[in-house]
């Protein structure tokens, strides 16, 4: 980076930053490809040869140790037959609906209750935010314990109502993963929400009063459509974050009991190593990444985000 | 382990709403899951050779004697580096993989040491100081090729039943001597509200001692040797549907404690409820009397923590005496560390592990070392559960080590999740042993 734009000639190096070259505009582009470099460099270093590399291990065998030997599609075909990625799949959508279901209501709710200027507002905002700022593990840790059907909450000496095996019974352990999860993302996203309704002009709500609109009406009319694209954003964080879901699953139950909580990307850590398969893991990692970019690509497109249209037009 | 395991439990109600307890609570658990969380712990001080370790009812004597070491040989130090269960086999291979492994490594033998030794990953240890003081059935899962890749750092765990005497003197039982036994003492124990066995269902691997007993009692050793050999369809051998049956029967007839399934080892809580009499029983490696004599010693003082094998099983070809556990753990040293650094730990395994001192420590705890040296000291004391240790280890024709160990990482992992899902009653026998076939041919 060190050195001056070659495709620029010298005597015209003055003009770059009077913005004068309109002649030049279109040798811009060596220009800009320059200042692409560190984004380039580090999205190529840390997320483009990663991937390739993930992908070319995905053809061979390696048990993490020596050298991989060169297996074809072998991988492929066991990872596309296995029932149990099509079983882990169907965890991951099931989290992922689960937690959008449940997240974006409760954080769109707090996140305007929370945007008005106010002490206590501000002071209530501050501590709930501690949620977001504890480390995975420590929160899985943490309701691992509180919900220990012998000792913990759940257990003969907390509330009737939580005396129940969470974490252990197949068919409320899903449930309890994705309330875990919200508990520990929903600040996250109630922050976006806050920022959100920040932007939306007081002007709006003082014509709708005027006009005789009520709360329930306001929030709907007006609260609601300004944060569509605040909605699209937190609900692609969501929905393409639960594909990465892993510490917090892997501390709380490991995956089990037998299936019921196996994310796609535990599927993924358990097989590369604890069964020490990284051919196959690098497979079940490849799905995952095609699966993470149809999903953020088709939600910004069908949610008409790329286009970046106004909510304030007129104003 | 069981004492900071006790502190988590009683921690559980107090950390309730308090945020600052929560951060704290995770910073303080966080080297305990090693490779889940990434965090090892220390950064190694200067030129130090590095030993790893797994926290657990011996641990405190591996800190005693880096210390002791270090105290005559400050021109040599050594940096001990403590891990939790969870997670370190993985941490291990991805240390060891990527170059960064340390000089002495923690390990159990048996087919995922083996794997590190063919690919030239292990040393082999020459020093016949460290090598004679071995039992064979302990230096056996170290061997290969002749070559011994391991010295023993802890106690023999044969898997045992133990059991709480005042809730059996409670309902008036005995400990029982056959599988029938056992079974018919489920419905005594259900009757008075106590959970028959206690079991750490969520950590998969204590169920694996069921499988592993009940297949040797019932068709005897050869069965899993096949397995080990890879042969095709070896576990399609009788004996071990027979064995899931029955373990099925037994979840079915209520014998294991209702929510096992949410249950964690490494949280103590499976100890707890045999020590606070909620639970009669529990099929675990002999490590677990360590772990509760640590969190419960006034029970144990009271001599209410007692200890059988585990039963025989009527009309079945195996042994009654063989055993099923890990023969000890190792410490095995890296092929990669500098000479110098092998110098120093191989020294140190030799000087200061299982020295008389050593032994000693192992011995206060109610264990009883692999090692041909500790025969004197455990003679001179008088040890219930030490001595039921020796006698069994003595008069074993056969001592399997752990199934998860003795099999490829691979196949293990298959086990554990298939095993899982028989004792959740979520597959069939037979389902199980197609897919423990198809684990088979995949090698």
């Amino acid at each position: 980076m060190t050195s001056p734009v070659p495709t620029v000639p010298a005597g015209a190096t003055g003009t770059r930053g009077g913005g004068v070259p309109v002649r030049r505009g279109r040798e811009r582009q060596p220009v800009s490809a320059w200042l692409l470099a560190p984004a380039l460099i580090l999205f190529g270093g840390f997320a483009l040869v990663p991937l390739g590399g993930a992908v070319a291990l995905s053809f061979t065998s390696w048990n993490g140790l020596g050298t991989p030997a060169w297996l074809g599609l072998d991988n492929w075909g066991a990872v596309l037959t296995d029932d149990v990625t099509w079983l882990t799949l169907g965890v991951t959508l099931k989290v992922m609906v689960g937690t959008w279901l449940v997240q974006t209501p409760l954080s769109l709710l707090l996140g305007v209750y929370l945007a008005p200027r106010g002490r206590w507002r501000a002071w209530m905002a501050a501590v709930y935010f501690v949620a977001l700022l504890l480390s995975s593990s420590a929160v899985a840790l943490v309701f691992k314990n509180l919900l220990d059907p012998n000792f913990g909450l759940a257990g003969p000496s907390g509330p009737a109502f939580l005396q129940h095996p969470w974490l252990g019974d197949p068919n409320t352990v899903l449930a309890a993963v994705i309330l875990i999860i919200a508990w520990h993302f929903v600040p996250l996203h109630t922050l976006l929400y806050q920022a959100g309704a920040r932007q939306i002009p007081g002007s709006l709500y003082e014509a709708a009063q005027l006009d005789g609109a009520g709360t329930v009406r306001r929030f709907f009319s007006i609260t609601l459509p300004q944060l569509r694209y605040t909605i699209v954003t937190s609900s692609t964080l969501m929905l393409v974050g639960s594909l990465t879901y892993f510490d917090l699953v892997f501390v709380l139950t490991a995956g089990g009991p037998g299936y019921a909580t196996r994310l796609l990307p535990l599927h993924m850590y358990l097989t590369g190593f604890t069964a020490t398969e990284m051919g196959r893991a690098s497979a079940i990692a490849t799905i995952l990444a095609v699966v993470g970019l149809c999903l953020s690509l088709g939600l910004t497109r069908l949610s008409g985000f790329s286009r970046m249209q106004s909510q304030q037009e007129g104003l | 382990m069981s004492s900071t395991t006790a502190r988590r439990v009683r921690a559980t109600a107090a950390v309730i709403g308090a945020a600052l307890a929560l951060a704290a609570c995770g910073s303080g658990t966080q080297p305990q899951l090693g490779g889940a969380t990434g965090g090892a712990t220390g950064g190694g001080s200067g030129d130090a050779a590095i030993v790893w370790g797994l926290e657990g009812g011996q641990s405190d004597s591996y800190q005693a004697a880096v210390d002791r070491w270090n105290a005559d040989h400050p021109d040599q130090p050594i940096e001990l580096q403590m891990f939790g269960n969870e997670g370190y086999k993985d941490k291990l291979r991805i240390a060891l993989g990527a170059g960064q492994g340390p000089d002495l490594m923690f390990s159990w033998g048996g087919a995922a040491l083996q794997a590190y030794v063919d690919e030239g990953y292990v040393d082999p240890i020459e020093d016949p100081a460290i090598i004679d003081r071995h039992l064979p059935a302990v230096l056996d899962t170290v061997t290969f090729d002749g070559k011994v890749y391991g010295a023993a750092i802890n106690n023999m765990q044969p898997v045992v039943i133990l059991y709480n005497d005042a809730v059996f003197r409670q309902v008036g039982a005995t400990p029982p001597t056959t599988w029938d036994e056992l079974v018919e003492l489920v419905p005594v124990f259900e009757a008075q509200g106590i959970a028959p066995i206690a079991l750490a269902g969520q950590s998969k691997w204590p169920q694996l001692p069921y499988l592993g007993y009940l297949v040797d009692r019932i068709g005897g050793p050869e069965v899993f040797d096949a397995v080990i050999a890879n042969e095709p369809d070896a576990w399609s051998h009788p004996a071990v549907t027979q064995a899931l049956t029955e373990i099925q029967d037994l979840v079915e007839a209520g014998g294991f404690v209702d929510d096992y399934a949410s249950i964690a080892y490494e949280t103590g809580a499976a100890d707890a409820l045999l020590y606070t009499g909620r639970a009669a029983m529990m099929v675990v490696l002999s490590q677990a009397y360590s772990n509760i004599k640590n969190a419960a010693p006034d029970f144990v003082e009271a001599g209410d923590l007692k200890a059988v094998p585990f039963p025989a099983y009527d009309g079945g070809t195996g042994d009654p005496a063989n055993l099923v556990g890990n023969p000890s753990n190792f410490w095995s040293v890296n092929a990669a560390a500098t000479d110098e650094h092998k110098e120093t730990v191989t020294a140190f395994l030799a000087e200061q592990v299982m020295n008389d001192e050593y032994i000693g420590e192992i011995l206060d705890r109610s264990a009883v070392p692999g090692v041909t040296t500790a025969r004197e000291q455990i003679a001179e004391r008088d040890d219930a559960f030490a001595g039921l240790v020796v006698d069994l280890t003595e008069a074993a024709p056969h001592f399997q080590l752990s199934w998860d160990q003795a099999i490829t990482p691979s196949q293990a992992e298959q086990l554990t999740t298939h095993l899982d899902r028989i004792f959740l009653l979520q597959s069939t026998p037979e389902e199980f042993v197609a897919e423990m076939n198809a684990t088979l041919d995949a090698k």
